[in-house]
C-alpha cells in the first residue's frame, strides 16, 4: 500500500482513533468516574511521556539532514542558521504559525547569503 | 503548506486532517512521505506519536459520566491536546453534557481543517507569484518540528526540580543522535523508530539517575 494512499490515512485515522475511543471506554465501564481524580497518571511521567518529544526529535533531525549527493556543509550551515530564530520563537512564543513563518523566512535569508 | 511540499495534493492534505485528525501524527507523516518512507514505518511512527491520548479518556471520564452510548465515540473522536487541556480546567468545576464536549470539539475541528486547507492553497499561490520562495518553503516542515518539540518538552521551573527536564532534554538528545548516525548509515526510514525507543529508555535511565542523586 502506498503511504500517501486515502486508504492508508484511514487505517491510520483508526488506529489514532482508537487510542482516544478504547481508553475513555474502559475507564467509564470499570467506574474510573468515582475515583474523580485529575491528575495525569504517573506513567505519564515514564516511557510513553518520552515517546512523542523522542520521535519528533528524530523526524526533526532527518528532515535537517541533507540528501545524499548533496554539498554537506553549506546546507547544515544554512539549516543552522534558520534554526537559531526558529528555536528562539517556538520557545518563547510556543505558537506553531508563527514558529513555520519565522523558519521559512530565515531559511530564505540564509539561503540567499550562504 | 508542508503537506504540499511532500508532494500531497491540497485534497490528499485535507483528508489526511479529517482522518488522522492528530497534528503530531499528521506532520509525522507529511515528514515521512517526503523521505519516501515504508508505509509501514510512516503508520507506526504516527500511531507512537498518538499513544499519549491514551490518558485523556481516563482522566477525562470522571466528569464524561453523563455522556452514553454512542455519544461516547463521538466524543472520543474529537480528544486532541487543546480540546483535553480546555476540557480539564472546565471539568473540574462541573460535569460535561454532551453538547458542550462536542460543541469545544468542533470548534477545535473546524478552524483545524480549514487552516489546512487555506495553507495548502495559500502554499500554492505563494510560490506562483513568488518562485524564489520555494527553497525557503521547504524549511516549513523542519520549522514545525522545532515548534511541536516546544511544545512537548515540559520546560517550566516544576520540570526542572523533579528532573523531568533533564531526562526530556536528554531523551530527545539520545533520539536525535541515533537517527542521525543511522541516517548516515543509510537507515534513515529506521532512525524514527529506533529513536522512539532509544530516546524514552534514556529518559528513564535520567530519570531514575536523577531521583536516586535527590
Amino acid at each position: 500500500m502506498s503511504n500517501d494512499s486515502p486508504l492508508f490515512f484511514v487505517l491510520i485515522g483508526l488506529g489514532v482513533y482508537l487510542t482516544r475511543l478504547v481508553p475513555l471506554l474502559l475507564a467509564l465501564r470499570r467506574g474510573a468516574g468515582d475515583g474523580e481524580t485529575d491528575e495525569t497518571p504517573g506513567a505519564m511521567d515514564g516511557w510513553l511521556g518520552f515517546v512523542g518529544p523522542s520521535v519528533i526529535a528524530a523526524l526533526l533531525v532527518t528532515a535537517v539532514l541533507p540528501q545524499p549527493g548533496q554539498a554537506l556543509w553549506p546546507d547544515l550551515a544554512r539549516t543552522g542558521v534558520a534554526l537559531l530564530p526558529t528555536v528562539a520563537v517556538a520557545v518563547g512564543f510556543k505558537n506553531l504559525g508563527l514558529t513555520v513563518l519565522v523558519g521559512i523566512f530565515s531559511y530564505g535569508l540564509a539561503s540567499a547569503v550562504i | 503548506m508542508a503537506a504540499r511540499q511532500a508532494g500531497l495534493s491540497v485534497f490528499d492534505a485535507v483528508f489526511m486532517a479529517a482522518v488522522v485528525y492528530s497534528g503530531a501524527s499528521q506532520f509525522a507523516l507529511v515528514g515521512l512521505i517526503s523521505s519516501g518512507a515504508p508505509a509501514l514505518v510512516a503508520g507506526v511512527s504516527a500511531l507512537l506519536l498518538s499513544l499519549r491520548h491514551v490518558f485523556y479518556g481516563p482522566v477525562l471520564a470522571p466528569s464524561l459520566r453523563r455522556v452514553g452510548g454512542w455519544r461516547k465515540a463521538v466524543v472520543a473522536f474529537g480528544l486532541t491536546d487543546e480540546v483535553f487541556a480546555v476540557a480539564l480546567g472546565r471539568l473540574r468545576q462541573r460535569p460535561a453534557t454532551f453538547s458542550w464536549m462536542v460543541g469545544l470539539e468542533a470548534g477545535a475541528y473546524v478552524p483545524w481543517l480549514s487552516g489546512i486547507a487555506a495553507g495548502a492553497i495559500a502554499g500554492d499561490a505563494l510560490v506562483r507569484q513568488v518562485p524564489l520562495i520555494a527553497p525557503a518553503l521547504s524549511f516549513a516542515l523542519p520549522a514545525l518540528f522545532v515548534a511541536l518539540l516546544a511544545t512537548l518538552l515540559p520546560l517550566d521551573s516544576g520540570s526542572r526540580a523533579s528532573g523531568i527536564r533533564l531526562a526530556s532534554i536528554g531523551a530527545v538528545a539520545v533520539a536525535g543522535a541515533v537517527a542521525g548516525v543511522l541516517y548516515f548509515a543509510g537507515l534513515e526510514n529506521w532512525g524514527v523508530l529506533a529513536a522512539g525507543v532509544a530516546g524514552p529508555v534514556a529518559g528513564i535511565c535520567l530519570k531514575k539517575w536523577r531521583a536516586n542523586e535527590q
